[in-house]
């Protein structure tokens, strides 16, 4: 695979393995261009994700660039080939994520189309970044200047706001969607959205027809017995009680564990990164408050893992945004569309 | 045909009621056989029982049972009970008509899976 950045192009062999790609990426940074060798899965990856918007926008396909990778070391499960007893060995692979750039903004086009099917006046407000800027100073106790990490399911935004109002941003690939995929590929569930039930939800042991072990180790009962093919499993505890039983003999313990170690390797990693770019120095101890924003910042255990890393390491306070006082941190972009519109003087 | 069991003296493992016919006796040996598998120890016990809801006597073999775990082979159907749960509400219940030795033998060791709290095997 080949990393180009402004001056010169380097080849990383992907058997070196996820800290090498890493450390190539941030040494040619800025990133111009990315490419594989065509007929190995990563160059069909890259080029698949450049053809994809390639479609979208009607641009060239030279035109489209690799502006930023991301690559994670884990371990799949692989069928041994002419195995008799259906056996399994470990073998290490690389995770890649991917953000693709166009000079093309997409968003004109959608706004021309918006308008004339609505009949409604449609107009850009404003970069997506100033909004959730915007939006996060509503968290109660926020104040200039700030520092906001926006965690979605394909990127990490990280955009700092400093006392005279500038702002600086940067946009990294990978988060929510990788982690469902290396849970899925890590515990070979073959099974997209039964990873993303157990990335968000947290799982229990059944133990008995009464009662089950939570992952704390605290016992839950039940005044009506459970299902009886329940019994004995590790299930995943949605939101209206309802019980989703794994369909592979996982222990609870190393559930927990696999998705912890995922999160940690894909968050830390990826918050260093962005952070590092937005600060003077690459100095993290500048930086006074952190808010979480967007869906990622909702987990169960992400908010602790950033936040327990960043405090012991740097000494930076993190928190969950907690947009207008009462509202979770996905509203932050369209709370500052609206404060923007409606005080379209004053500058942030 | 005689039915031998394997506890120790004195020592009331799983209870199975079966009613005398030849029929519930063979899908009660599967249904022991099912147990040792899967290493518990049982009770047989084919008379001195009057109840026609099968449900019932499950239950009250589970109730006699030191693990709290029933089975009842009688002429409509094979059922396993826990002696908590509520009379109607068997763990699980296999019909006469679906009924077989194989399903029998899955049922005896699901019962054993429900004391060791493992996952079931699917009948």
């Amino acid at each position: 695979m080949f990393i180009s950045g402004h001056k010169y192009t380097h080849e990383v062999d992907l058997v070196s393995g996820a800290e090498t790609i890493m450390s190539t990426v941030e040494k040619v940074e800025p990133l111009e261009d990315a490419y594989g060798e065509s007929g190995t899965s990563v160059g069909g990856m890259l080029s698949k994700i450049k053809k994809t918007l390639g479609d979208i926008n009607d641009q060239p396909l030279e035109s489209i660039k690799v502006r930023d990778l991301f690559a994670v070391g884990t371990i799949v499960p692989q069928k041994v080939k002419g195995g008799i007893a259906g056996e399994y060995s470990r073998n290490q692979v690389v995770g890649l994520a991917a953000m693709v750039w166009t000079d093309k903004s997409l968003m004109q086009d959608l706004v021309t189309k918006l308008r004339a099917e609505s009949k409604i006046p449609v107009n850009i407000g404003g970069t997506e970044v100033r909004m959730a800027l915007l939006g996060a100073l509503t968290t109660p106790g926020v104040e200039k200047p700030l520092v906001i990490l926006d965690m979605g399911a394909g990127s990490i935004d990280a955009a700092s706001l400093d006392s005279k109002g500038n702002v600086k941003f940067v946009h990294l690939a990978g988060a929510g969607d990788m982690l469902t995929m290396l849970i899925d590929s890590e515990l070979d569930l073959k099974d997209i959205s039964l990873a993303e039930d157990i990335k968000i939800f947290p799982a229990a042991k059944v133990e008995s027809l009464f009662h089950i072990k939570l992952e704390d180790g605290s016992l839950k009962f039940f005044k009506n017995p459970l299902n009886g093919n329940l019994l004995g499993r590790v299930v995943i505890l949605k939101e209206d009680q309802e019980m989703i039983p794994l369909p592979k003999d996982i222990p609870l313990e190393k559930l927990i564990s696999i998705r912890k170690d995922m999160k940690k390797k894909i968050f830390i990693n990826n918050v260093v990164r962005a952070l590092k770019r937005i600060t003077p120095n690459q100095n993290l101890r500048l930086i006074h408050e952190i808010v979480l924003l967007r869906g990622s910042a909702l987990d169960l255990e992400i908010p602790g893992i950033i936040s327990e890393f960043l405090l012991i390491n740097y000494g930076v306070i993190t928190g969950r945004g907690n947009i207008r006082g009462k509202l979770d941190p996905r509203n932050a972009v369209a709370t500052g569309l609206i404060l923007s519109f409606c005080q379209k003087d004053e500058e942030i | 045909m005689s039915i031998v069991s394997y506890e120790p003296p004195g020592f009331v493992g799983v209870v199975i009621y079966v009613e005398k016919r030849s029929e519930n006796m063979m899908q009660a040996r599967e249904v022991i056989y099912g147990l040792e598998e899967e290493g518990l120890p049982h009770t047989i016990i084919s008379d001195g029982f009057h109840d026609d809801n099968t449900n019932g006597l499950a239950q009250q073999a589970a109730n006699k049972s030191v693990f709290d775990v029933g089975i009842c082979c009688s002429d409509n159907a094979i059922v396993l009970h826990q002696g908590n749960l509520p009379k109607e509400n068997p763990v699980i219940q296999i019909s006469k008509n679906q009924a077989n030795l194989n399903k029998a033998r899955l049922l005896g060791i699901n019962a054993a899976r429900l004391i060791k709290r493992m996952p079931f095997e699917e009948i």
